[in-house]
């Protein structure tokens, strides 16, 4: 992978979420851009290079945010070890792909963020955290549609053809 | 780096990032964040100003009239209003100079924002809590637990301030907790706007996220003043600074029974969007 493709989507993607934060949202649901950078990296790159990838957008997210540092880094970590567990047997480029990988990905965040809101507080809203999940969800297809159309500016290396190597 | 060793790395990232979120407090880490928190504003603000033009232009803004908030009021009405309140605040200008001039050792006690220095808002906050990126530093004078209001009454405090930016944290937040009292405006006989408190002990009002705050108060017995939509809740916490007391915090929308008997659930709104303001007070100096 392309590492200076990857930081320019990661700080465009994060620019991008804070900078749009409060605008963009419908009856308080917001939708999380980051995660959706997350699922477009996880989907596409190799292994090694997916999860640490995934592990530093979450990393950056908790930077500009009044959740614990960590959250997200964990959240994404283990939002990208369950898609690339996916990645042999879904269709990367399929609008229902991108939908469904979005949904679980922020559903498991969610389920992160609820954990710890339990454990040491401050506890969100559940319902809030799904109505974010539905609206980042129905979001991913374009974003993520958009997104492979750059697949050649991130230079991701193909696992089939890394196996015949 | 092998296959097994990248593994070992990647664990081991994933245990920090679990002590970090669940185990260490978070103060531990706040320090660091602070240095670095602003580092996304070349994006992140551009991408807030056009946002904010786009949302004044097509978003839409409840206008409250607390004056007549049931039938909106004619020209001439609200120029008569004017008239009375530039009165009324001619004299009260006059009482508080005279007041200061008898009280030099409460010369401090002025307006709030005589205390205060405007900060842009770069962007908001990157996860589902309710704050707000400002470009300031600690270098500006900032620092953690600030007051910081609006126009539009309190906002919230500094959660973390640093050399890399500093952030809000909104009352609107479910972490913030204050204590406030409630009045209502009725009308003088000659028409002016008159304030009369409803509560006489301050209530505990916590953030509810989503721009909400909440504070469960028991019910009044029949002879006493209940709390309605429209009523306001004003600070009057002696963990904020003096000046602030009685700076309105927001209004109240909802007032339903709650699930513990004897209780009742107030829900409240702030007068403006907290997370959509371009700039706002933070009280620094005094």
């Amino acid at each position: 992978m392309r590492w200076l493709t990857y930081f320019i989507l990661a700080y465009l993607a994060m620019g991008l979420q804070i900078g749009l934060s409060g605008h963009v949202t419908i009856g308080g649901a917001w939708p999380n851009l980051v995660l959706l950078a997350v699922i477009f990296i996880a989907i596409n790159a190799p292994h090694d290079a997916a999860l640490l990838g995934c592990f530093t957008l979450g990393a950056l997210q908790d930077l500009a945010t009044q959740q614990p540092l960590g959250i997200f880094a964990l959240s994404y970590g283990l939002v990208a070890m369950f898609t690339i567990s996916t990645q042999q047997i879904i269709y990367r480029g399929h609008p229902l792909t991108h939908f469904s990988l979005a949904l679980v990905g922020s559903l498991l965040t969610d389920v992160v963020i609820l954990l710890h809101g339990w454990l040491r507080g401050p506890r969100l809203s559940p319902m809030l955290l799904f109505y974010s999940a539905i609206y980042t969800a129905l979001l991913a297809p374009i974003v993520l549609g958009l997104l492979q159309l750059s697949r050649s500016a991130f230079a991701f290396e193909s696992p089939r053809r890394k196996m015949r190597i | 780096m092998s296959y097994l060793r990248f593994n070992h790395v990647f664990v081991a990232l994933m245990a920090l990032s679990f002590l970090s979120a669940f185990i260490l407090k978070p103060s531990a880490t706040d320090r660091l964040r602070a240095q670095v928190q602003n580092i996304f504003a070349p994006i992140a603000w551009p991408v807030n100003g056009v946002a904010a033009r786009i949302d004044a232009r097509f978003g839409h803004h409840e206008v409250r009239d607390d004056g007549s908030p049931k039938v909106a009021r004619t020209s001439a009405d609200l120029i008569i209003e004017n008239q009375q309140l530039r009165a009324e605040l001619t004299s009260l200008k006059s009482q508080l100079d005279r007041l200061a001039q008898r009280e030099h050792e409460r010369e401090g006690l002025g307006k709030p924002r005589n205390f205060c220095t405007a900060f842009n808002v770069i962007a908001g906050d990157s996860g589902p809590r309710d704050s707000l990126l400002l470009s300031a530093t600690s270098l500006d004078g900032l620092q953690t637990g600030m007051a910081v209001i609006s126009t539009g009454g309190i906002v919230g405090k500094i959660s973390r301030a640093g050399v890399g930016g500093a952030s809000v944290l909104l009352i609107t937040d479910p972490q913030s907790k204050f204590t406030a009292k409630f009045i209502r405006f009725g009308k003088k006989s000659d028409g002016t706007p008159d304030p009369q408190p409803i509560s006489s002990e301050p209530s505990l009002v916590q953030g509810a996220g989503n721009g909400m705050l909440v504070s469960r108060i028991m019910k009044k017995s029949d002879s006493e003043l209940h709390l309605q939509a429209g009523d306001w809740a004003v600070l009057s916490d002696s963990d904020w600074r003096e000046e602030l007391d009685g700076y309105p915090t927001g209004y109240i929308f909802s007032v339903t029974p709650s699930k513990d008997p004897g209780f009742v659930d107030v829900k409240m709104k702030p007068f403006q969007n907290l997370k959509t303001l371009r700039e706002v007070m933070v009280m620094n100096k005094g």
